[in-house]
Protein backbone atom coordinates (compact mmCIF):
# COMPACT_ATOMS: atom_id res chain seq x y z
CA UNK A 1 0.00 0.00 0.00
CA UNK A 2 1.54 2.94 -0.91
CA UNK A 3 2.22 5.58 2.31
CA UNK A 4 -0.57 8.99 1.89
CA UNK A 5 3.24 10.47 1.72
CA UNK A 6 3.95 11.69 5.45
CA UNK A 7 7.46 10.18 4.76
CA UNK A 8 10.90 12.00 5.33
CA UNK A 9 12.03 13.75 2.21
CA UNK A 10 13.87 11.79 -0.53
CA UNK A 11 16.90 11.42 -0.89
CA UNK A 12 18.64 13.15 -3.78
CA UNK A 13 18.42 9.35 -5.55
CA UNK A 14 15.11 8.91 -4.57
CA UNK A 15 14.08 12.25 -5.90
CA UNK A 16 15.71 11.76 -9.12
CA UNK A 17 14.07 8.58 -9.83
CA UNK A 18 10.37 10.69 -9.15
CA UNK A 19 11.87 13.19 -11.46
CA UNK A 20 12.53 10.68 -13.79
CA UNK A 21 9.17 9.52 -13.16
CA UNK A 22 7.28 12.29 -13.74
CA UNK A 23 9.37 12.78 -17.05
CA UNK A 24 7.97 9.39 -18.85
CA UNK A 25 4.32 10.52 -17.71
CA UNK A 26 5.06 13.82 -19.65
CA UNK A 27 6.17 12.29 -22.51
CA UNK A 28 3.72 9.72 -22.66
CA UNK A 29 1.07 12.52 -22.33
CA UNK A 30 2.68 14.89 -24.82
CA UNK A 31 2.74 12.19 -27.26
CA UNK A 32 -1.06 11.38 -27.10
CA UNK A 33 -1.78 15.28 -27.34
CA UNK A 34 -0.29 15.10 -30.59
CA UNK A 35 -2.38 12.49 -32.12
CA UNK A 36 -2.94 13.62 -35.63
CA UNK A 37 -6.30 15.05 -36.48
CA UNK A 38 -8.56 13.05 -38.75
CA UNK A 39 -8.11 13.52 -42.75
CA UNK A 40 -11.44 15.09 -42.93
CA UNK A 41 -10.95 17.39 -41.16
CA UNK A 42 -7.13 18.33 -42.40
CA UNK A 43 -9.13 18.37 -45.83
CA UNK A 44 -11.29 20.81 -44.48
CA UNK A 45 -9.35 23.54 -43.17
CA UNK A 46 -6.99 22.88 -45.92
CA UNK A 47 -9.72 24.17 -48.20
CA UNK A 48 -10.75 27.13 -45.85
CA UNK A 49 -7.25 28.06 -46.49
CA UNK A 50 -7.89 27.83 -49.78
CA UNK A 51 -10.75 29.54 -50.12
CA UNK A 52 -10.11 32.02 -47.63
CA UNK A 53 -7.78 34.27 -49.83
CA UNK A 54 -9.39 34.13 -52.76
CA UNK A 55 -12.84 34.98 -51.51
CA UNK A 56 -11.24 38.21 -49.86
CA UNK A 57 -9.28 39.22 -52.84
CA UNK A 58 -12.78 38.72 -54.86
CA UNK A 59 -14.55 40.73 -51.94
CA UNK A 60 -12.38 43.50 -52.22
CA UNK A 61 -11.74 43.35 -55.98
CA UNK A 62 -12.22 46.69 -57.91
CA UNK A 63 -13.88 46.31 -60.26
CA UNK A 64 -16.19 42.91 -59.33
CA UNK A 65 -13.98 39.77 -60.04
CA UNK A 66 -15.69 37.30 -61.83
CA UNK A 67 -18.33 37.12 -59.03
CA UNK A 68 -20.25 40.55 -57.32
CA UNK A 69 -18.38 41.36 -54.01
CA UNK A 70 -21.43 40.14 -51.80
CA UNK A 71 -21.17 36.98 -53.51
CA UNK A 72 -17.88 36.49 -52.23
CA UNK A 73 -18.84 37.89 -48.79
CA UNK A 74 -20.90 35.28 -48.75
CA UNK A 75 -18.81 32.92 -49.88
CA UNK A 76 -15.99 33.54 -47.68
CA UNK A 77 -18.51 34.05 -44.39
CA UNK A 78 -20.62 30.54 -45.00
CA UNK A 79 -16.83 28.62 -45.53
CA UNK A 80 -15.75 30.60 -42.16
CA UNK A 81 -18.75 28.96 -40.49
CA UNK A 82 -18.63 25.73 -41.85
CA UNK A 83 -14.86 25.47 -40.72
CA UNK A 84 -16.30 26.73 -37.50
CA UNK A 85 -19.06 24.28 -37.19
CA UNK A 86 -16.55 21.06 -38.39
CA UNK A 87 -14.00 22.65 -36.16
CA UNK A 88 -16.41 21.97 -33.03
CA UNK A 89 -16.86 18.37 -34.33
CA UNK A 90 -13.31 17.16 -34.53
CA UNK A 91 -12.41 18.60 -31.15
CA UNK A 92 -14.93 17.08 -29.62
CA UNK A 93 -14.26 14.13 -31.52
CA UNK A 94 -10.70 13.91 -30.59
CA UNK A 95 -10.65 14.72 -27.47
CA UNK A 96 -13.41 11.77 -26.43
CA UNK A 97 -10.91 9.73 -29.02
CA UNK A 98 -8.00 10.39 -26.89
CA UNK A 99 -9.34 11.27 -23.45
CA UNK A 100 -7.07 14.38 -22.70
CA UNK A 101 -7.44 18.42 -23.51
CA UNK A 102 -6.93 19.75 -26.88
CA UNK A 103 -3.75 21.71 -26.31
CA UNK A 104 -2.75 24.44 -28.93
CA UNK A 105 1.19 24.57 -27.85
CA UNK A 106 2.29 20.54 -28.98
CA UNK A 107 4.14 22.13 -31.83
CA UNK A 108 7.31 24.85 -31.47
CA UNK A 109 6.45 28.16 -30.73
CA UNK A 110 8.87 29.15 -32.62
CA UNK A 111 6.97 28.03 -35.30
CA UNK A 112 3.57 28.24 -34.80
CA UNK A 113 3.43 32.19 -33.52
CA UNK A 114 4.73 33.28 -36.82
CA UNK A 115 2.79 31.20 -38.88
CA UNK A 116 -0.21 32.87 -36.61
CA UNK A 117 1.05 36.11 -37.10
CA UNK A 118 2.40 35.66 -40.96
CA UNK A 119 -0.57 33.70 -42.29
CA UNK A 120 -3.40 36.48 -41.91
CA UNK A 121 -0.54 38.98 -43.25
CA UNK A 122 -0.51 36.79 -46.38
CA UNK A 123 -4.23 36.31 -46.79
CA UNK A 124 -4.81 40.17 -46.20
CA UNK A 125 -1.51 41.04 -48.23
CA UNK A 126 -2.24 38.96 -51.47
CA UNK A 127 -6.10 40.59 -51.32
CA UNK A 128 -5.08 44.19 -51.93
CA UNK A 129 -1.83 42.82 -53.84
CA UNK A 130 -4.46 41.62 -56.27
CA UNK A 131 -6.96 44.06 -55.67
CA UNK A 132 -4.14 46.96 -57.03
CA UNK A 133 -2.35 44.92 -59.62
CA UNK A 134 -5.46 42.80 -60.63
CA UNK A 135 -3.25 39.44 -60.99
CA UNK A 136 -5.13 36.77 -59.52
CA UNK A 137 -1.75 34.62 -59.15
CA UNK A 138 -1.15 37.05 -55.45
CA UNK A 139 -4.31 35.30 -54.50
CA UNK A 140 -3.68 31.31 -55.99
CA UNK A 141 -0.59 31.88 -54.11
CA UNK A 142 -1.67 32.88 -50.87
CA UNK A 143 -4.04 30.02 -51.23
CA UNK A 144 -1.17 27.24 -51.93
CA UNK A 145 0.64 28.79 -48.73
CA UNK A 146 -2.15 28.08 -46.56
CA UNK A 147 -3.03 24.43 -48.33
CA UNK A 148 1.06 23.67 -47.55
CA UNK A 149 0.63 24.82 -44.20
CA UNK A 150 -2.26 23.08 -42.99
CA UNK A 151 -0.61 19.57 -44.99
CA UNK A 152 2.85 20.56 -43.40
CA UNK A 153 1.58 21.15 -39.92
CA UNK A 154 -0.38 17.51 -40.07
CA UNK A 155 2.70 15.69 -41.46
CA UNK A 156 4.27 17.60 -38.21
CA UNK A 157 1.67 16.07 -36.21
CA UNK A 158 1.72 12.66 -38.26
CA UNK A 159 5.62 12.29 -37.62
CA UNK A 160 5.72 14.09 -33.75
CA UNK A 161 3.03 11.81 -32.65
CA UNK A 162 4.71 7.95 -34.10
CA UNK A 163 8.03 9.48 -32.44
CA UNK A 164 6.84 10.21 -29.54
CA UNK A 165 4.99 6.95 -29.78
CA UNK B 1 15.10 47.07 2.59
CA UNK B 2 14.52 43.76 2.76
CA UNK B 3 15.23 40.55 0.72
CA UNK B 4 13.28 37.83 0.83
CA UNK B 5 14.99 34.47 -0.57
CA UNK B 6 12.36 31.81 -0.90
CA UNK B 7 13.46 28.30 -0.03
CA UNK B 8 12.82 25.46 -3.19
CA UNK B 9 12.32 23.06 -0.24
CA UNK B 10 9.66 25.03 1.06
CA UNK B 11 7.43 23.55 -1.96
CA UNK B 12 7.90 20.03 -0.45
CA UNK B 13 4.73 18.63 -0.60
CA UNK B 14 3.79 15.58 1.13
CA UNK B 15 0.28 15.00 0.26
CA UNK B 16 1.72 15.20 -3.72
CA UNK B 17 4.64 12.89 -3.54
CA UNK B 18 3.04 9.45 -3.53
CA UNK B 19 4.26 8.32 -6.27
CA UNK B 20 0.98 7.64 -7.87
CA UNK B 21 -0.91 11.13 -6.87
CA UNK B 22 2.65 12.50 -7.80
CA UNK B 23 2.15 10.94 -11.58
CA UNK B 24 -1.06 12.02 -11.67
CA UNK B 25 -0.67 15.18 -10.96
CA UNK B 26 2.37 15.55 -14.05
CA UNK B 27 -0.43 13.79 -16.36
CA UNK B 28 -2.36 16.32 -15.37
CA UNK B 29 -0.10 19.06 -15.53
CA UNK B 30 1.02 18.26 -18.98
CA UNK B 31 -2.67 17.08 -20.02
CA UNK B 32 -4.75 19.79 -18.65
CA UNK B 33 -7.29 17.98 -18.28
CA UNK B 34 -8.12 13.88 -18.73
CA UNK B 35 -10.40 11.26 -18.90
CA UNK B 36 -10.09 9.07 -15.98
CA UNK B 37 -10.18 5.88 -17.88
CA UNK B 38 -6.47 7.11 -19.69
CA UNK B 39 -5.21 8.34 -16.48
CA UNK B 40 -6.03 4.49 -15.18
CA UNK B 41 -4.20 3.45 -18.65
CA UNK B 42 -1.08 5.64 -18.20
CA UNK B 43 -0.63 4.52 -14.14
CA UNK B 44 -1.68 1.28 -15.04
CA UNK B 45 -3.35 1.18 -11.69
CA UNK B 46 -6.96 -0.38 -11.06
CA UNK B 47 -9.57 1.43 -11.08
CA UNK B 48 -10.29 1.78 -7.16
CA UNK B 49 -6.81 2.30 -6.35
CA UNK B 50 -6.91 5.46 -8.68
CA UNK B 51 -10.16 6.21 -7.27
CA UNK B 52 -8.34 6.32 -3.78
CA UNK B 53 -5.48 8.59 -4.93
CA UNK B 54 -7.85 11.11 -6.90
CA UNK B 55 -10.01 11.39 -3.55
CA UNK B 56 -7.05 12.46 -1.60
CA UNK B 57 -6.37 14.84 -4.14
CA UNK B 58 -9.87 16.12 -4.39
CA UNK B 59 -9.87 16.50 -0.75
CA UNK B 60 -6.62 18.66 -0.55
CA UNK B 61 -8.22 21.22 -3.60
CA UNK B 62 -5.90 19.82 -5.89
CA UNK B 63 -7.90 17.92 -8.33
CA UNK B 64 -11.37 18.79 -9.21
CA UNK B 65 -13.35 17.12 -11.62
CA UNK B 66 -16.11 16.99 -14.72
CA UNK B 67 -18.56 14.50 -15.56
CA UNK B 68 -19.43 13.95 -19.20
CA UNK B 69 -22.01 11.43 -21.28
CA UNK B 70 -20.28 9.88 -24.18
CA UNK B 71 -21.85 6.86 -26.18
CA UNK B 72 -24.62 6.89 -23.26
CA UNK B 73 -21.58 6.60 -20.58
CA UNK B 74 -20.63 8.87 -17.96
CA UNK B 75 -17.03 9.95 -18.39
CA UNK B 76 -15.12 11.82 -15.33
CA UNK B 77 -12.66 13.95 -16.56
CA UNK B 78 -10.27 15.41 -14.12
CA UNK B 79 -8.19 18.77 -14.17
CA UNK B 80 -5.92 20.23 -11.63
CA UNK B 81 -7.03 23.29 -9.81
CA UNK B 82 -5.16 26.56 -9.60
CA UNK B 83 -3.62 25.43 -5.90
CA UNK B 84 -2.84 22.02 -7.28
CA UNK B 85 -1.25 23.19 -10.54
CA UNK B 86 0.93 25.36 -8.22
CA UNK B 87 1.49 22.67 -5.67
CA UNK B 88 2.58 20.69 -7.80
CA UNK B 89 5.30 22.76 -9.38
CA UNK B 90 6.46 23.76 -6.35
CA UNK B 91 6.78 19.93 -5.44
CA UNK B 92 9.09 19.48 -8.89
CA UNK B 93 11.23 22.56 -7.91
CA UNK B 94 11.70 20.95 -4.57
CA UNK B 95 12.48 17.63 -5.95
CA UNK B 96 15.36 19.27 -8.50
CA UNK B 97 16.34 21.29 -5.57
CA UNK B 98 17.36 17.71 -3.87
CA UNK B 99 18.84 16.53 -7.08
CA UNK B 100 20.85 19.52 -6.94
CA UNK B 101 23.19 20.88 -10.20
Amino acid sequence: MESNGESLRPTPAQARAALDDTARIRASVTARAATPWPLWFVATITAMLVVLPIALGGFLAEPAWLMPQWAWLLTMLATEAVFFVFFAVAARDWCARTGVALRFDVLPKRVTVPLIVGMPLVVLGSAYAFRHTGQPLWLYGAAGVGAAVSIGFHLWFVRLHRKAS
Amino acid sequence: MSTSTTDPMDGFNATIHAPNRLRICALLDTAGEAEFGVIQEQLGVSASVLSKHVTVLMDAGYVEQRKAVRDTRQRVWLRLTRQGQDAYRAHHAALRAIVGP
